[in-house]
Order: C-alpha cells, then sequence, then structure tokens
C-alpha cells in the first residue's frame, strides 16, 4: 500500500516533534459519520491557531491518492478544538489521511477509514427486445440491471457474441456518452447504424452486425460493476435468433385490436405485426376515451404487443388510439418512414399522431 | 445508547451540512455539455435533469490567465499543464481517479480560464462539478457567485409518468452552441433514432423551437436516413448564419440558421464526408493566425483530427444523391486537412494562437493530459519522432539554439 514507510516516518517525526514541544498533549482526531465532520480536539492553542490562520496547512487525501493535493475542505472554530469540514462527503469504503503539517513539521498524521455497507451484487434482469427472433437490421438494445450501475464500462464489459464463441466486432455505435436512464439500471445499445444502413460502407465492408439465420449472445462480463463498485461476479448473457430484417415503414392498419367490453377493467390489447422498441411503444401509445381524455392505466408491453388496463372502467363509445409519428420498431423505421428511406421521401409525411379509432362496445 | 442530546447534536449537523451543500451548485444533477455566450455567461447541459443550465458570473467572475505561460509556439512546444489531469482533479474531490468522469471542456475566451465539467462518482448519484485551471491549479468554481437560470430541454416527467417511477427516456445533450443571443442544442435520445435540434434565445424566455433535421448521406447510393448530430458549430458563410453539423457516421451538413423554425422539418446539405469506423467529438472553429483564413477542427474518436477551411465549406457543391450514384465510402466532399491530432478527449482554443486538449498522452495512453497545443498546426514537436528533436539532428530552423523552455 501506499505511504507505509513515509507514514512510519512522518509519525516518528510527529512523535519526536511533540516530544519536544514539552506540555503538548496529543491531538485527538474525531470523524463524525453523520455529519461528515472531523474535531480536532487536544491540541495547543499555537497550532490551533496556526491552522486556523492558514487553512492549506490540513490537507485531506486519500491513503492511496497518486497526487498530492488535498480535497477541498474548510477549517473552522469549535468548542474545544477545530472542526473540518471536508467540501464533498467522504466516500465509502476508502482510506483518508488527514494530515496537518506547519512549518515546524507534520504534528497531526490520522487515518479515517470509511465503512462501507454491503452492497449487492448486481444482476442482468432483462434485455430487450425479448423475442426470441430479432430482425437483422435491429438498431437498438436495452440491458436492465437489478442496480444502479457505474457509467463508463459499456466499450470493456458488454460484448456480442456468436453463439459459438466468436465475438462480433465493433457492432456498437462508438458515442463518447453512454445511453443510461436516470436511474443508471437500463442502458441503451445502438448497433452501428453504419453497419446496418444498406449501402454503407461499414455495411458492404463488415456487413450487418447481425446476420439472418444466425444466433447470437450479448454478454455482460463478470467484471461489470455497480455504481457502488460491485461487480457481476459471474458473467451473464441474453440469446436470440436473427431473422429477416424489418424494411418497411410502421403500419397501424396491420395491428389486431382486441376492445374489452364495455363497462369492465379488463385490458384494451394491441398486438403488433412486428417487434416494436419497448421504450417508445410505452412512451407514444395511448388511448383517449370519447370524451378526449386520456384513458390512465397501467401499461404492459414486450414490444410485440401493447396493453394498457384502465383505473377506471371503460366507457362504451368510439375510443381513440394515438400513435405519435416518432413511434419506432425495434429497426428504427417509424410510421412516417422505413429507416433506409428512398432519396427526397423523408421529411414529406404530416408529422400529426396517427389516430384509429377503437370502437368499445 | 443514543441519549436526546447526542441525536440532537448529529441532527443539527446533519442539517447544517444538507444546508451547506444546497447552497453550494445544488442546481445541477449532471454536468455535460458545456458553451459560453460571448461574455460571462456558462451554459452547461444537464441530462439528468433535461435542462440547459445558464450561470452569469459577471465581469469579475473569472481569473485572469494571461501570466500564465502556454508554450513557446515559436518552435511548436505546447505546454503540459497536467499530467493525470483526472488524478488531480479526483484528489481535489476526494475519490479515486477511476470515479471520477470528465465531460467537457470549455475556454473562458476574455480570461483564457479553462473550465471542466465533472462528474464525482460514476454512479446515478454522481455530483456534478465545474472546475477551473486556474495558473496551473485545478479549483472548484463557486456557483454561487453566479447569477443561475435554466431552461427544458429534455424529456420532463409528467405525473402520469411519475406514478410509475421515473420516466427512462433522456437525451444526452451532445452539444450547446451560442450564436447571436440564442443557443442550440443537439442530444441523441436513448429511445428515439432522430436528429432533433433546439433554438432557444437567451436570457431564456421558456420558447424552444425545436426542428426535425434529415440528411442525405451519400455514403448511401440508394438510401437517405435520420441521424444525430454530435457536434455542431454556427458561422455566417456568405453572409448566412449557417449551422455546420457533423454526425455519427460521419456526414459533414450545412444548415441555414433560418431554416431552424419550430417544428419544421429541415433537409440539411452534406457536404461532405468524414470516411466510415469513426465518430466525430468535436468541431470548433479558429482562425489561421499565419494567413487568417478561417477554419474549423474537427477531432475524431478513431482517425486523426481534420480541419476545413470556412471558405470551402461555404463553397461546397451538395454531395451528389439520388439514382445512379455509385456507393460512396471514403472521405470526400468538402476539402479536408488531416492535423496531428489523436487520442483527443475534448479541444478548444484559447486564443489566436493556442489550442488546449484533453488527451490521452501520446505515450502512455492512461495518463490523461491537459496539454496546449500552437496552432495553426495543433503540432507539439515533442509529440512526434521528427529528426530535429534529435541532439545531433539538423537544426534549420535554429529550434535548438533556443534556450528549454522555463515556464513560470
Amino acid at each position: 500500500m501506499w505511504g507505509f514507510k513515509t507514514s512510519v516516518r512522518q509519525a516518528m517525526l510527529a512523535a519526536l516533534l511533540f516530544a519536544a514541544h514539552s506540555g503538548a498533549a496529543d491531538p485527538h482526531v474525531e470523524f463524525n459519520s453523520v455529519s461528515g465532520e472531523i474535531y480536532l480536539t487536544k491540541m495547543s492553542d499555537a497550532l490551533a491557531l496556526s491552522v486556523l490562520s492558514d487553512p492549506d496547512t490540513v490537507q485531506l487525501r486519500l491513503l492511496d491518492s497518486a497526487s498530492a493535493r488535498s480535497m477541498v475542505l474548510t477549517v473552522h472554530e469549535s468548542a474545544d478544538g477545530l472542526k473540518i469540514l471536508p467540501r464533498f462527503p467522504l466516500r465509502e469504503g476508502e482510506i483518508y489521511v488527514l494530515l496537518v503539517q506547519t512549518d515546524s513539521g507534520v504534528q497531526i498524521e490520522h487515518t479515517i477509514t470509511i465503512a462501507a455497507e454491503e452492497a449487492p451484487i448486481p444482476r442482468l434482469v432483462s434485455f430487450s427486445p425479448g423475442q426470441r427472433y430479432i430482425p437483422a437490421n435491429a438498431l437498438r438494445f436495452y440491458v436492465t440491471f437489478s442496480e444502479p450501475m457505474a457509467k463508463g464500462q459499456m466499450q470493456r464489459h458488454i460484448r456480442l457474441e456468436l453463439s459459438d464463441g466468436s465475438q462480433v466486432v465493433s457492432p456498437f455505435l462508438n458515442l463518447q456518452t453512454e445511453l443510461w436512464d436516470r436511474d443508471q439500471r437500463r442502458l441503451t445499445l445502438l448497433l452501428d447504424p453504419g453497419r446496418i444502413k444498406q449501402g454503407v460502407g461499414p455495411n458492404v465492408a463488415g456487413g450487418a452486425p447481425l446476420q439472418e439465420g444466425r444466433d447470437y449472445r450479448l454478454v455482460v462480463d463478470a467484471d461489470m460493476q455497480s455504481a457502488q463498485g460491485t461487480p457481476l461476479g459471474a458473467s451473464m448473457s441474453a440469446s436470440f435468433s436473427v431473422s429477416a430484417p424489418e424494411r418497411r415503414p410502421i403500419d397501424p392498419q396491420k395491428w389486431t385490436i382486441v376492445s374489452p367490453p364495455a363497462g369492465s377493467l379488463e385490458p384494451f390489447f394491441v398486438s403488433f405485426d412486428r417487434i416494436m422498441d419497448e421504450g417508445a411503444v410505452r412512451r407514444l401509445l395511448s388511448i383517449s376515451a370519447p370524451s378526449g381524455e386520456v384513458i390512465q392505466g397501467t401499461i404492459e408491453t414486450d414490444g410485440a404487443m401493447w396493453a394498457i388496463t384502465p383505473e377506471r372502467s371503460w366507457q362504451r363509445g368510439a375510443h381513440t388510439l394515438v400513435v405519435q409519428h416518432d413511434l419506432e420498431d425495434v429497426s428504427g423505421n417509424t410510421v412516417r418512414a422505413p429507416f433506409d428511406a428512398n432519396a427526397g421521401t423523408i421529411g414529406a409525411t404530416d408529422t400529426a399522431p396517427l389516430e384509429i379509432t377503437a370502437v368499445i362496445q | 445508547m443514543i441519549t436526546d442530546k447526542s441525536l440532537l447534536l448529529a441532527s443539527v449537523a446533519t442539517l447544517a451540512l444538507a444546508s451547506a451543500a444546497l447552497a453550494d451548485g445544488a442546481q445541477m444533477q449532471s454536468a455535460g455539455a458545456l458553451a459560453f455566450d460571448n461574455g460571462n455567461v456558462l451554459f452547461v447541459g444537464d441530462a439528468k435533469e433535461g435542462v440547459v443550465h445558464a450561470f452569469d458570473f459577471g465581469e469579475s467572475g473569472f481569473d485572469d490567465q494571461a501570466e500564465y505561460q502556454l508554450g513557446r509556439a515559436q518552435t511548436f512546444e505546447g505546454r503540459t499543464i497536467f499530467n493525470g489531469l483526472d488524478q488531480e482533479i479526483a484528489a481535489l474531490l476526494g475519490v479515486a481517479a477511476e470515479d471520477i468522469g470528465i465531460n467537457d471542456m470549455v475556454v473562458h475566451k476574455p480570461s483564457k480560464q479553462i473550465i471542466l465539467s465533472v462528474h464525482r462518482g460514476l454512479g446515478p448519484d454522481a455530483e456534478p462539478v465545474l472546475i477551473k485551471i486556474n495558473n496551473g491549479a485545478v479549483e472548484l468554481v463557486d456557483l454561487d457567485t453566479a447569477a443561475h437560470t435554466s431552461i427544458g430541454v429534455g424529456p420532463v416527467p409528467t405525473e402520469a409518468t411519475l406514478e410509475f417511477g421515473q420516466p427512462l427516456n433522456s437525451l444526452a445533450i451532445t452539444d450547446i452552441d451560442y450564436y447571436n443571443g440564442e443557443i442550440f442544442v443537439a442530444g441523441i435520445s436513448n429511445e428515439e433514432f432522430s436528429s432533433k435540434l433546439r433554438r432557444m434565445a437567451y436570457p431564456f424566455d421558456d420558447t424552444v423551437s425545436t426542428s426535425s433535421i434529415e440528411i442525405w448521406h451519400a455514403v448511401h447510393a440508394q438510401y437517405e436516413t435520420r441521424a444525430p448530430i454530435i457536434s455542431q458549430t454556427i458561422t455566417e458563410l456568405n453572409g448566412e448564419p449557417t449551422l455546420v453539423a457533423v454526425y455519427a457516421c460521419t456526414p459533414i451538413v450545412r444548415i441555414p440558421l433560418a431554416d431552424l423554425q419550430d417544428g419544421a422539418e429541415v433537409r440539411g446539405t452534406m457536404i461532405g464526408e468524414m470516411g466510415f469506423g469513426n465518430t466525430p467529438i468535436d468541431i470548433v472553429p479558429y482562425v489561421n493566425g499565419w494567413d487568417q483564413t478561417s477554419n474549423f477542427i474537427v477531432t475524431n474518436t478513431n482517425r486523426s483530427a481534420v480541419t476545413l477551411p470556412v471558405d470551402a465549406v461555404a463553397t461546397a457543391e451538395p454531395m451528389p444523391h439520388g439514382d445512379g450514384v455509385q456507393p460512396f465510402f471514403a472521405v470526400g466532399g468538402v476539402t479536408q486537412y488531416t492535423m496531428p491530432l489523436s487520442g483527443t478527449l475534448h479541444l478548444d482554443t484559447i486564443d489566436e494562437t493556442w489550442a488546449v486538449v484533453v488527451r490521452r498522452s501520446p505515450e502512455d495512453p492512461r495518463n490523461i493530459q491537459l496539454h496546449t497545443l500552437p496552432m495553426p498546426f495543433f503540432f507539439d514537436r515533442a509529440d512526434h519522432v521528427v529528426e530535429m528533436n534529435w541532439e545531433d539532428g539538423p537544426d534549420p530552423f535554429g529550434y535548438k539554439a533556443a534556450p528549454p523552455v522555463s515556464y513560470n
């Protein structure tokens, strides 16, 4: 461990110094884990004054810090000594060194160990699309973990393999930023659009990352860590097979709608003709009552179907299924255009939501 | 056993700490893309909250860095302001270097002060901070000294979505640019593959114009695709304010600002292709001090940086598209010159002579450096195996005659 020798040397030096100051008591250091404050007591008035007049005499850093720089802190007078207030909370599982060093040498050196609560081991809890077969031009995967995860690990710890264990090279778009949800449980993996778009260099040279008729698995390796620094411990994977690419725009006329009976609390059910983007469909599909009021309820979807169980029983009459034009399937096709559109056709369509009437009787 | 007294004391201490924390920068939930207006207003992209913050620091908000020597341009010698920049910032924040993220960098041009957006921690509770480089030292930016406003740009949780927990969709803000009283915000959604550019006036008036931009991809002989903008800059081309944008895979596109109206479906003009297998990072304008030409530099993940003359961007013909066009896989279109930069993570210009980069050291990629580079070539002699650097090598420009640079 860093600085062991240095620490011993400095401790001895400190002991000598204190011995030279006859009558000086050993300063006492106490960390209050609730307030995050550090109290220095039983120190000589001279030392306390010296520290107060020059707070740079106080250094607080990680035991194994590569830098000699102290973390940001302020020093305050307290009832029986000094109070040190770190600008940021000390982190669990770390060992800090508090050093008070005046012109005459090291006056205090004290380690503060911050206990870590045992953090749960993260697990991969879902992979979307969750279907057995995924179209060869799929654009987006979602992986969801049981715990909030640490950013910055995607390139190192997530890979796509063929069922024989050979790795698919660079399947994902190399972005500087990772696309997590706010809780950092769900990560969006964008397959490199350059390899999916037909006729593009990467597509022609490297082929699409997913080949029709083959079996794949997405692997999250054992070292992928939660936000609390706990690794998965064992690699986890999700397997799927690849079917023909889906290159048609979304056409809601091809959906199958099962309307519930009026007066019931049964779900209103839509079965798609393809796999929709699960995130987008949850957000961009809704149903309105004959009054125009949006139906509130619990939505269930696996991308292949969408169902809403209402909070209040269904009214009789013409309801409207509202499809926002940004709705995408897993291959990035929208209501307005396929992912690969013929030149000059994108942007021609109206951007108003599509409305489909469903009569509830 | 906890006595009433100690419990009371502990509570008071916690309250004091909480209020202290609130007073300092609590406006931000995350800190990503950075931009300045032409003065002292710093814009910070906050993807987690789905807003752009504006911090107005006023005239005295930045420390003048004129005395800090940035290197010696005459002999093509940049200055390493920090080796282990991540370690220095981590020490200031009291965490290990692997527990911080350096998200963006911008230079306050009037003072030449370098500002970095940093996360303390890698989890969803990471604390966002702004770091400034003050005459060679890393320091925290005190946000309490700034007047704060913000405007929503990302998905906003509604009561209905909150009922089932936080919504999962978010917008990663990839770039913010200021131009003539407005900011332009580009981002990538985690649930939607599109290019929506948000435009809003500053000071904020709560009005956000959103345009969807479609581009022709020259590399697709037959097809075109919507795609997200990664980085952009705004400049006058032939007297017309124009957005110049670089995309994920990797067209260069020209869009007149006048086209970016709320709800508009805009078709950008693709004027160049930077070659596949690469993602651009930043596009930054600069003036070549040697010939006074205006240029853009584009940094890349998997390729060297390139520069594009502004004149060439202004006059470039749209790349051919439509029936009969063959697929196009290489670098093409508008004139591009390769620049000797690689391993660049963030880049900005400091003044007419100097640029600054956060980069992986050419000698040790584990070493994150804050390093200056003399313009217009962004070339540091020490980074390269150059005959002139050898002790018994030729010295046609007299570099060796120059005494070693000693820094203040």
